[in-house]
């Protein structure tokens, strides 16, 4: 039956794609274009490549087989795109963000208030690897994969690619180092059906597979574990990225589960769809790493989060197929399974397959932004917001510190926007009596019909104005949007500097935020002292409303001085914060997920009974632990087996 | 002895046991955890890092007109008025619950519920004002200057503090002595320009016309003594003080002994209030509370006259205003100097080494319920706290003289009167002794000179004529003729009240050096009952000084968590003053060394505590089987025993009659398990538990002949002794 469908899907799947495109590839390959990928991989790495027949990709990807080409290796995003230094101030290169080719003379000042930094003496990372450990190969699979006809490769830099996500660690580690295990091998899968087989085969063989989507996460959920001795198979689903179909009456679709987020939206687009889905990483991250690990997209407030978009889902486990044989929007068919699948982080098998709710695109989308005398009344304010139920699209508040950041982030500005800005700072400031060192800003964005937008916008404002908040324009809120994918960059330009940083968040009852927030700042501001750290950015923002409470998200960065292994300082200080997290009433994650960096705390977030029930399903689904990246729970039953 | 059982078995109730158990199974972790939490200091205390604050550049009027700009508790710290607090306390979602909650359980009309919560917290609120604050500054600094020599603040300490304070909620926790503690804490805040306490007061002020006011303008709010079943109080206390903790605003300051201790002696810390204040950080409201446990050290008590008779049983006089004019007359003495040193501060978070759970599913305005680990280290805090503040006091020259005087009025004939030379010699041989054991002493010139100044501080009590002879004067009659109705405990007669308070008095200061002596003189005891039951072995020596340690545990600050480090500290500070012998080969077994003198002394001073004791396991003892007695009875009776005693100069120690010693005499026996206690409709009765109250009884007995058999020698004069010379002074 399954074959039915697919042979259906694919006719589908044609008349969806815009043909141009993918004819346009197949024919005139391009550099950078993944269609013409295999073959010039193939042609430059013989010997080491064992690929199958061409099929053509009718949804290429933005992403190629060779990340390395377009992606750093060593740092977030594109290869082209980072915040640099020239002559002494502080520039982001390349086009493809709004502040690109601009000189940043506020932030180059703001690094040096905050940090205490010398940009004239960057520290230079190690230039790329090129000794990589010896893969262990397990040569009864290698024998039997050969025979399957699937694209494949042994090389380093592939492997090494695939053997870390974007946390702090990882990035650290390839700055500096390397890893002590990375995967033997790196599998690119076509379809569900040579999922299937794969799995199939590292069964019968004990190899491990570890799948991979667009390697953000910041769990170490990517990591390999350095104890495992047998050969690992690194599964890179970014070929399985098509829109199989897409149903306008019901308004769902479905999708392999590989594709990344830009694409996923850029195709929805064509057919004048979302999903709604936006995690910060939807650049580059992927459906199935969505699914895996809880995701949250910025506009849950419309479209909800992902468990909520998740109508149908397949997931390929060592004893079998997991899914529901029903689409019903709503079932009572005992516990949810697919909730098995949700948040399972890479342990129980490997998700093909996604049908997703979709929704027109909006008719309005209209950016605001809201600024506050203060974060508790900020605070106030979006709890007010959610009671009523009236919140945007999105509603985020940043704390002082990170709205000065953002101000800081501002380009050199013209003659007249330099009026225009001192007049408004005059204004608000003197006339309205904010305290630049207080105050907080609000971002905003409305999403749907034109009138529900206005409606929003006017029960916001009015609510905004019971806690003393003033709208601060469209502007305002529309950089705080479009400079979230930058912000991103900004860790490796602190690595030049000594500075690292990383994020982490949690999600707390609306009685407990603006104490959380307090503590936990008070808490880093404590272990900072404890270790001499004088130079330290500690800011957090509230960026999701829920009826019973809120999310926030905090940035953390310090000058690291001459500490010898800063990396591990800033692991240290972050358990401590996520103690304090804990102990102030929020929760171990509310989109991250756990990885590896937060299993000590998972016994205590959901109990020994459920520790238990996650082993029993583990050891069904997963009896020789095949999914062996050990995230979630730690190897307890790995000692078992 | 050996009929009854060993005095660890009997030192252990059941239940004590469970919890000795558990002490002991948390101490390694709380070693830990103190070590962290107290970084080894920089060195020894030394009296040169105390300043006169007294003794300042500017003067009085421009001192207290100063620009005012305190270091703040937290960086979040919100300036609230007084309105805006009740407004906040009444508006907090506990309130909420709790007025709904009484009400519909009362059916009470929820306003009339409302209207009580506002009255209560009218009634509890603090007001404090900047100018009241400088004017009654202004006051006190005229007044200080005139009674005392100088009040001493370790500078380091500030320093210390300072580095400490600014990111969270901070309590000052200061030891109590005197009323004047009150206003210390607050007029060393403003010297040092650090935000000034809100403090945690008694009801009793309130009544005083004109003091209630000006406490409350200065920073005091009010508490009722006792509130047991009102709810709505409870939560509107615990609300008042939770939100001064969330709000950061002030340091808090509470005594958390509770009250005055009126034997100079810290009492046994009292853990309501810190539970309460400690609960926004168990429910993660804040992330850490600053603690800072403060020891304010008087040369000589202003009260120590008044507190002598109300250890005898004179009823306290109610306070009033003119109670307190009366009082002025105070002014008229000396009183010496006063010292205040701030302790290192305690993380709260590291002590409890990040207890808490996330439990957290409750809301806020429901009662946090504290876990029995939490509880542990509440105790733990609390007398760690104590402990801290112990530590940190600076011990007069007078303390030492006083242990002198003392020893020797018991000890030696009427016709050997102590001259200076000799308490000069002893005195000098009990500081090094004492500093041995960790002690400051306020020692500024040499050694005689000091002596004689602070002797002459105290020349009410204490005389030295012309040839050098020390005496005991007799202090001045009661200031309120006495009325035997109005007597508390036992109607003492007048001969024995007029040696019985010099001699509490005396005490008084005896009982300001305990805290150093106390685990050495029980473990010299120990030693000596071991040798002469023919034993000596180290485990033995710990049977006894465990029970010792049991029965005097509602007495001193012995933590069970330390038990074993206090024995072992002892023994190694005993063996180096040569109380014990250092060379033995044998680790295990202990003997006496060549120091017998000081090994006297120290055993000396368990006699009051053994006779009182002992004379209240007899009382109980005679408590027909199926009676019971209130409190009030039992001290009354033992008293009734102990007078005769005294009368019949089988004792000689007064201070045996301190109806404070006597109730924690019962106390211990009730959680030893030889006394039940009993409630009745609110009333607490105690009744024997006969074959143990009778193997406690024979214990103490056997310790108490080991320590009298030293002052017998005399004994045949010795309580005339000290009347004659009483009586000689009047």
């Amino acid at each position: 039956m399954a074959t039915d469908r697919s042979s259906f899907l694919v006719k589908q799947d044609v008349r969806l794609s815009h043909c141009s495109m993918s004819a346009e590839s197949k024919e005139a390959p391009t550099n950078g274009d993944s269609n013409s990928f295999v073959e010039v991989y193939s042609a430059e790495n013989n010997g080491q490549q064992f690929r199958k027949a061409v099929k053509v990709n009718l949804t290429p990807s933005a992403i190629p087989k060779r990340r390395q080409e377009l992606l750093k290796w060593n740092g977030w995003g594109y290869e082209d795109s980072k915040f640099a230094v020239r002559k002494g101030v502080i520039w982001f290169t390349g086009n493809r963000y709004p502040i690109g080719e601009l000189e940043l003379p506020y932030f180059t000042q703001w690094t040096k208030d905050v940090f205490n930094v010398d940009l004239s003496k960057p520290i230079t990372p190690q230039p790329p690897i090129s000794k990589f450990p010896d893969p262990i190969i397990n040569t009864d699979f290698m024998a039997e994969i050969r025979k399957c006809n699937l694209v494949i490769s042994d090389d380093g830099m592939d492997r090494l690619f695939r053997a870390h996500g974007h946390t702090l660690h990882d990035i650290y580690i390839l700055r500096v180092g390397m890893f002590a295990r990375i995967p033997d091998l790196v599998i690119w899968p076509d379809s569900h059906d040579e999922v299937v087989k794969i799995v199939e085969l590292a069964t019968k063989y004990n190899v491990v597979i570890m799948p991979y989507g667009g390697g953000t996460s910041v769990t170490c959920a990517n990591s390999c574990p350095e104890e495992e001795k047998r050969m690992i198979v690194s599964l890179d689903m970014s070929q399985m990225n098509r829109i199989l179909w897409l149903d306008r009456d019901n308004l769902v679709a479905c999708i392999e589960a590989g594709i990344i987020g830009q694409d996923l939206e850029k195709e929805l687009k064509i057919n004048g769809f979302t999903t709604g889905h936006e995690p910060d990483s939807h650049e580059f991250s992927s459906l199935g790493g969505w699914v895996a690990t809880r995701a949250s997209g910025m506009k849950k407030n419309v479209y909800g989060n992902i468990e909520d978009l998740l109508v149908h889902v397949r997931m390929v486990t060592p004893t079998g197929v997991l899914e529901k044989h029903t689409q019903g929007p709503r079932v009572s068919i005992g516990p949810d399974f697919n909730h098995v699948v949700l948040g399972s982080e890479g342990t129980l098998g490997v998700i093909t397959e996604v049908v997703l709710k979709i929704r027109p695109l909006p008719a309005c989308k209209k950016y605001g932004s809201i600024i506050f005398p203060d974060f508790e009344s900020g605070v106030n304010c979006m709890r007010e917001i959610a009671k009523k139920r009236c919140q945007p699209a999105s509603i985020r508040l940043v704390d002082n510190e990170q709205f000065k950041f953002g101000q800081a982030l501002k380009a050199e500005p013209s003659f007249f926007g330099h009026i225009t800005d001192g007049f408004k700072r005059f204004y608000v400031t003197k006339m309205k009596g904010y305290n630049v060192h207080k105050m907080v800003v609000a971002t905003l964005l409305f999403e749907g019909e034109q009138s529900t937008v206005e409606n929003q916008e006017k029960m916001v404002y009015e609510i905004a104005h019971q806690f003393g908040g003033m709208p601060a324009g469209e502007v305002n809120g529309q950089r705080g949007y479009t400079l979230t994918f930058v912000i991103a960059y900004i860790r490796d330009l602190g690595f030049d500097f000594n500075i690292v940083a990383e994020s982490f968040e949690t999600s707390v009852p609306w009685d407990r935020t603006l104490s959380l927030c307090r503590n936990v700042k008070g808490r880093v501001a404590a272990e900072c002292k404890a270790r001499g750290i004088l130079h330290y950015l500690m800011t957090c923002r509230v960026t999701q409303t829920y009826d019973a409470g809120s999310v926030v998200y905090f940035y953390f960065a310090f000058n690291y001085g001459d500490m010898p292994d800063p990396c591990h300082v800033y692991e240290e200080i972050e358990e401590a914060a996520r103690n304090e997290i804990l102990a102030s009433g929020g929760s171990l994650s509310h989109h991250h997920g756990i990885g590896k960096v937060r299993k000590k705390w998972y016994r205590q977030q959901v109990s020994s009974q459920g520790v238990h029930l996650f082993r029993a399903i583990k050891h069904k689904l997963d009896p020789t632990n095949i999914f062996a990246s050990g995230n979630l729970d730690s190897g307890e039953l790995k000692a078992k087996l | 002895m050996s009929s009854n059982g060993s005095p660890s078995q009997i030192a252990e109730g059941t239940e004590q046991a469970e919890d000795r158990q558990k002490a002991a199974n948390a101490a390694p972790q709380l070693q830990d955890v103190l070590r962290h939490t107290c970084p080894s200091p920089a060195g020894p205390r030394v009296l040169s890092t105390f300043r006169n604050i007294l003794d300042r550049d500017s003067c009085d009027l421009v001192w207290v007109t100063k620009e005012w700009r305190p270091q703040q508790v937290t960086l979040h710290a919100r300036t609230r008025t007084t309105a805006k607090i009740r407004q906040d306390v009444i508006s907090s979602p506990k309130m909420q619950h709790t007025i709904e909650q009484l009400s519909s359980q009362n059916e009470v009309p929820k306003e009339a519920l409302w209207r009580e919560l506002n009255d209560i917290l009218i009634e509890m609120g603090h007001t404090q004002t900047m100018p009241v604050v400088r004017w009654f500054g202004y006051v006190l600094s005229k007044i200080m200057r005139k009674i005392y020599s100088g009040v001493f603040v370790n500078e380091e300490s500030i320093a210390r503090l300072r580095a400490s304070i600014g990111n969270n909620p901070v309590i000052f926790m200061p030891s109590h002595r005197s009323y004047a503690d009150f206003l210390l804490m607050s007029y060393v805040c403003f010297h040092y320009n650090i935000m000034l306490p809100v403090i945690a007061a008694g009801m009793d002020f309130v009544s005083m016309w004109g003091v209630g006011r000006l406490l409350r303008d200065s920073g005091a709010f009010f508490i009722r003594r006792s509130f047991g079943n009102d709810k709505l109080y409870w939560a509107a206390f615990s609300e008042y003080v939770q939100t001064l903790i969330t709000a950061g605003e002030n340091p808090i300051e509470f005594f958390v002994e509770g009250t005055r201790s009126r034997t100079a002696k810290s009492l046994c810390p009292k853990l309501g209030l810190l539970s309460v204040a400690l609960e926004p950080y168990l429910t993660g409201q804040v992330s850490d509370i600053v603690v800072v446990p403060i020891n304010i050290s008087y040369d000589r008590t202003l009260e120590e006259t008044l507190y002598s008779y109300e250890l005898l049983g004179v009823p306290k006089p109610k306070e009033s205003t003119s109670g307190l004019f009366k009082a002025l007359n105070v002014l008229d003495e000396q009183y010496g100097r006063i010292h205040i040193d701030f302790t290192e501060p305690i993380s709260v978070n590291k002590f409890f080494g990040d207890l808490r759970s996330p439990k957290l599913m409750r809301p806020l305005h429901l009662p946090h319920q504290i876990t029995p680990d939490e509880s542990t280290r509440i105790i733990w805090l609390a007398n760690y706290v104590v402990r801290q503040q112990q530590k940190n006091a600076v011990i007069s020259l007078f303390s030492l003289a006083a242990v002198v005087i003392t020893h020797h009025v018991l000890t030696k004939p009427r016709n050997q009167l102590l001259n200076m030379h000799q308490l000069t010699r002893q005195v000098a041989s009990l500081k090094s002794a004492a500093e041995s054991f960790g002690a400051l002493i306020d020692c500024r010139d040499n050694l005689e000179v000091s002596l004689q100044n602070a002797l002459h501080i105290h020349k009410s009590l204490i005389v030295t004529s012309k040839d050098g002879q020390v005496q005991v004067k007799n202090v001045a009659a009661a200031q309120a003729p006495i009325d035997p109705a109005k007597m508390k405990g036992h109607s003492l007669q007048d001969k024995t009240l007029q040696v019985g308070v010099p001699m509490v008095m005396l005490q008084h200061y005896v009982n300001q050096t305990l805290h150093l002596f106390i685990c050495p003189a029980i473990v010299s005891l120990s030693v000596q009952q071991s040798i002469n039951q023919g034993s000596g072995m180290k485990d033995d020596v710990f049977a006894r000084y465990l029970f010792l340690r049991t029965l005097l545990s509602h007495e001193f600050i012995l933590h069970k968590a330390w038990e074993t480090m206090d024995f072992e500290q002892s023994i190694q500070q005993l063996q180096k003053l040569g109380v014990l012998d250092e060379s033995l080969h044998d680790s295990m077994k202990l003997s006496l060394g060549s120091n017998s003198h000081l090994h006297q002394i120290l055993c000396q001073l368990l006699l009051p505590f053994l006779a009182g004791y002992s004379s209240a396991c007899s009382t109980m003892l005679e408590v027909p089987a199926g009676k019971t007695v209130s409190l009030n009875e039992a001290l009354k009776s033992t008293q009734a025993r102990l007078e005769k005693l005294l009368l019949s100069a089988q004792l000689n120690h007064h201070y045996s009659l301190s109806l404070d010693l006597l109730t924690a005499a019962v106390n211990s026996l009730s959680s030893m398990g030889a006394v039940i206690k009993n409630k009745e409709n609110g009333k607490v009765l105690y009744s024997p538990n006969s074959n143990r109250l009778r193997q406690v009884t024979q214990i103490v007995g056997d310790f108490l002949q080991l320590v009298a058999p030293i002052c017998r020698k005399s004994q045949d004069e010795q309580a005339r002794l000290f009347i004659t010379q009483a009586k000689a002074r009047l």
